[in-house]
């Protein structure tokens, strides 16, 4: 019995190992992290079927956090957090890898995360990227905005998947006359935009998907110019089969407390407040049960987060073995905060690309493709975007 | 709690692909959803039941962990995770197959994934030739079609043959 320590010759495994019929392998594949799901894809078609997973089956269980800098420079890097907590750096999408794309000057972002796509948004092209399977295209331009907007976009600030329709949604925020704003949804499935009023705009910055609705944390109305002001007070989320805004059950309102971020922990939509005289508990809240305000239950509480400046944001990002948080926009701080449930205590994952902006966002894993060219649809103005299309 | 306890005393027998007979406690056998279902729909507990498809020395393993877990059972998971690893630590390749197969034919769940899960860390860092040979998988592509698939994903090769 002692052989398995030993070498084993090939002769020896193929007579030792029984068969395993394909719903076993499919469990295995499951637990492998998506790194080495690929490399099995030489393995044989069959294999390759089962890892291009056009049923989500194996790319569900799985989730990761990306990191990008902000803002396009040269030592631009992104990176992934795994589910055992190492970083990973992740090769960059083919086309933005020619200067050509990238306008020196120009900035590239992460504009959303959903099913594993990231939506980046450089200066004139959103371009849907799968960092996994190396997949990446520009979906939708900036420049068609300009029939309804003569100025140019503000935030590109999520990325939904509409599975009634099969359709990608952008949600992007336009300056709209002198000092309006308006909301613009962009499709990536018929190309077109559409204008929506928004009541909520301030400054908003990337959403939160959960049960394919995207969320911010807004300021009611127009009040105050702050977007991390007393009066973040209210959770909108955008509707991406009617194209409205509605706005969320909150907990109930405490005096005192700042909501500092809205973020997703095992399913749920999560947010984090903390007291406005102290600023360093930080409590963490989710909503158990999706749109019911009672359901909003307290999680844990990190007490003395010494790092935190008021202006943070702390957004609830994942739970891997530990929780982590993500900060964003922290003047001092360029680390991802890790909050260990265990043993109650912190630890802290510096940026690898050690930008001062980050942008990072926690999806599942995938091995989705965008729909429209999956499925091999033809659309009028696909030729438009034509161009620049790269497959890897 | 208490219905285990009350059938306590109710033994079933199990028997091996290799003929061997296991006396088994009923409610340690009903972390088996199989088993389960055959009790349910009213086999005597007298009956022997044939497992043919699991030999003595995987059997003997499914039954340990199915005792551990049935007598632990909303007692503290931590003590049954420590359980868990250790009881596949040292455990090897062909016993580990075994143990995936008689657990996805007896449905016992919480087996199927930890046994998956260390398969699953033992090839990982194997090359993909090996894992061919490990799960007899017949190479259908041509060279220059496995090159092609190579090229697509050829970030996760990196340190690969």
């Amino acid at each position: 019995m002692e052989w398995g320590r030993t070498e084993v010759t090939e002769t020896e495994q193929k007579t030792r190992f029984p068969d395993v019929p394909e719903e076993i392998i499919l469990c295995i594949l499951l637990e492998l992290p998506i790194r080495y799901l690929l490399r099995f894809r030489c393995v044989s078609k069959r294999w390759r079927f089962l890892i291009s997973d056009p049923p989500f089956s194996i790319s569900v269980q799985r989730r990761h956090v990306i990191i990008a800098s902000h803002y396009y420079q040269p030592e631009f890097s992104l990176h992934c957090i795994n589910d055992d907590g190492s970083i990973m750096e992740i090769p960059r999408p083919k086309p933005l890898q020619f200067a050509g794309c990238l306008r020196i000057g120009g900035c590239l972002r992460i504009g959303g995360l959903c099913n594993g796509l990231v939506l980046l948004n450089s200066s004139e092209d959103l371009f849907m990227w799968n960092p996994f399977t190396g997949y990446c295209k520009k979906v939708l331009l900036i420049e068609f905005l300009k029939q309804y907007s003569d100025s140019s976009i503000m935030d590109v600030s999520g990325l939904c998947y509409d599975s009634s329709t099969d359709d990608y949604k952008v949600v992007t925020w336009v300056r709209d006359g002198e000092t309006g704003t308006a909301c613009m949804v962009g499709s990536c499935r018929t190309k077109s935009w559409t204008k929506n009023c928004d009541p909520y705009y301030k400054k908003i910055e990337s959403s939160t998907l959960v049960d394919e609705h995207l969320h911010w944390l807004v300021t009611e109305s127009n009040i105050g110019e702050d977007p991390f002001s007393l009066l973040t007070n209210l959770i909108v989320c955008f509707v991406p089969q009617t194209n409205k805004f509605v706005k969320v059950p909150m907990p109930d309102y405490k005096v005192g407390l700042i909501k500092v971020g809205l973020g997703v922990l095992n399913g749920c939509l999560s947010l984090s407040q903390c007291i406005s005289k102290k600023y360093n508990d930080i409590e963490v809240l989710v909503m158990k049960q999706y749109g019911e305000k009672e359901s909003w239950t307290r999680l844990f509480v990190i007490p003395e987060i010494t790092l935190l400046y008021w202006k943070d944001k702390l957004v609830p990002l994942c739970c891997i073995k530990d929780m982590v948080l993500r900060f964003r926009l922290g003047p001092q701080i360029q680390a991802i905060l890790a909050w260990g449930l265990n043993k109650k205590s912190q630890g802290v994952f510096p940026i690898p690309n050690g930008s001062r902006y980050i942008d990072s966002a926690s999806r599942k894993y995938s091995f989705a493709s965008q729909p429209l060219q999956r499925r091999g649809r033809v659309h009028g103005n696909l030729a438009l975007c034509g161009d620049k299309q790269v497959e890897a | 709690m208490a219905s285990s306890i009350e059938n306590n005393n109710e033994k079933l027998t199990l028997k091996s692909s290799d003929g061997e007979e296991f006396l088994v406690e009923k409610h340690v056998a009903l972390q088996s959803t199989l088993l389960q279902n055959m009790l349910d729909s009213d086999c005597s507990s007298a009956d022997v039941i044939p497992l043919p498809k699991i030999d003595a020395r995987t059997l003997a393993l499914v039954l340990g962990y199915c005792k551990k877990h049935a007598d632990a059972s909303s007692s503290k998971q931590g003590e049954l995770n420590s359980f868990d690893s250790e009881f596949l630590k040292d455990m090897d390749m062909g016993a580990l197959f075994n143990l995936v197969l008689a657990a996805n034919f007896m449905e016992i769940k919480g087996l199927l994934d930890i046994a998956a899960q260390k398969i699953a860390d033992t090839i990982k860092d194997k090359p993909h030739q090996e894992v061919r040979e490990i799960f007899h998988v017949e190479n259908d592509y041509t060279p220059e079609e496995e090159a092609a698939v190579r090229e697509e994903n050829r970030w996760a090769f990196e340190g690969f043959p």
